[in-house]
């Protein structure tokens, strides 16, 4: 039964805000997606990983002379052992992850009638994804980028940025974090080289050991919003409390 | 210094209201079905609430089709987002006001005690 305005009892400051309350945790769990870019970005990172196999070669010149473009120099990296290849993929992985976050969110927003205010995320990873491209043209700011983008791994921070405006527009902490914990794992492998740790922990290396600087964070998305899935189906199926 | 109940807003000061600005406000549009299986109205009863919001300029109602169904989006103002927070502000100090005298009593000694 609905109950006209006219009938409604005069409620007590303290049951409307249990019910704003109560609307608000279901709102916010309601729409909530932001599993489905964690798992995606996961996937595209860790399908990059045959980009890092090692091959041993005598024409090192081969390499010298791929790192030509803007586009190569963002994100093919210095030491990486297919610079155009990993750079081409690398940005369309980067176009493919936001815009594809951005359409699973509308289309679910049109399924549930809720819509997110996402196109903030997905605007910055793009203009991340093509100002990243655009600086290493400009003179002096090309140099302190390098330190992030010579391992061919800066797409990771990229991805990481743009979660974090993610995080904020969907106001999940929980996000933020997993957020904050790949930026530092997307910087550790932009700016060391990964293969040490293995070294270090007396794991033998081989050709497969620089894949490791992509399979780590891939890792840590797909884990997250895997999780962050299951978190999600157990909370929709959940009763809520009046 | 002012009484909380006369920050209350005669608009926003009613439950369904109340509600519908609180969705809005945590998402960027909400559709008019959401509203009304959120808020258990009847689709009389929600539109006539959207309008009297609407009229006061704290939400916008954008008109649309998925396909072949039609579809109303409602959007919250950013004078809705001002009269949200205050009516929440007044809201809980009118609480804050009705908790602290009865804070005395339960603070006495239980008889026997």
């Amino acid at each position: 039964m609905h109950a006209s305005e006219a009938q409604e009892p005069a409620e007590s400051p303290a049951v409307l805000l249990q019910e704003v309350e109560r609307l608000r945790r279901t709102t916010r769990s309601a729409g909530r997606h932001w599993w489905f870019p964690l798992t995606l970005f996961g996937v595209l990172v860790l399908l990059a990983a045959p980009l890092y196999v090692t091959v041993v070669t005598d024409d090192t010149d081969v390499i010298t002379y791929e790192i030509v473009s803007p586009l190569v120099l963002a994100f093919g990296g210095m030491f990486a052992t297919y610079p155009v290849a990993t750079a081409v993929y690398w940005f369309a992985a980067l176009i493919v992850g936001f815009v594809g976050s951005g359409l699973w969110y509308r289309r679910q927003g049109q399924r549930l009638g809720l819509r997110r205010p996402v196109l903030a995320f997905v605007v910055t990873g793009l203009a991340l994804t093509l100002g990243l491209v655009v600086l290493q043209q400009v003179p002096f700011v090309d140099i302190p980028l390098f330190w992030l983008t010579a391992r061919g791994t800066v797409a990771t921070v990229v991805i990481a940025l743009a979660l974090l405006v993610l995080a904020r527009l969907e106001r999940s902490a929980a996000l933020a974090w997993i957020s904050v914990a790949f930026l530092g794992v997307a910087v550790l492998v932009s700016t060391y080289n990964v293969e040490n740790l293995l070294f270090r922990m007396g794991i033998p290396s081989g050709a497969w050991a620089g894949t490791v600087a992509v399979v780590l964070p891939g890792l840590v998305l797909v884990v997250s919003g895997l999780v962050a899935r299951s978190r999600s189906a157990a909370a929709s199926k959940a009763p809520v409390a009046p | 210094m002012n009484h909380p109940t006369r920050s209350l807003s005669e608009v926003v000061h009613q439950r369904h209201r109340l509600g519908i600005l609180t969705i809005a406000r945590e998402v960027d549009r909400v559709e008019f079905q959401y509203l009304r299986e959120a808020l258990e109205l009847t689709a009389g009863n929600l539109s006539r609430h959207l309008t009297v919001l609407e009229d006061a300029g704290l939400v916008a109602i954008d008109k649309g089709y998925a396909g072949k169904r039609p579809r109303t989006w409602v959007r919250i103002t950013s004078d809705g987002r001002d009269a949200l927070a205050a009516e929440l502000r007044a809201l809980q100090e009118l609480l804050d006001g009705a908790r602290t005298p009865q804070a005395a009593p339960a603070a006495a000694p239980a008889p026997g005690a």
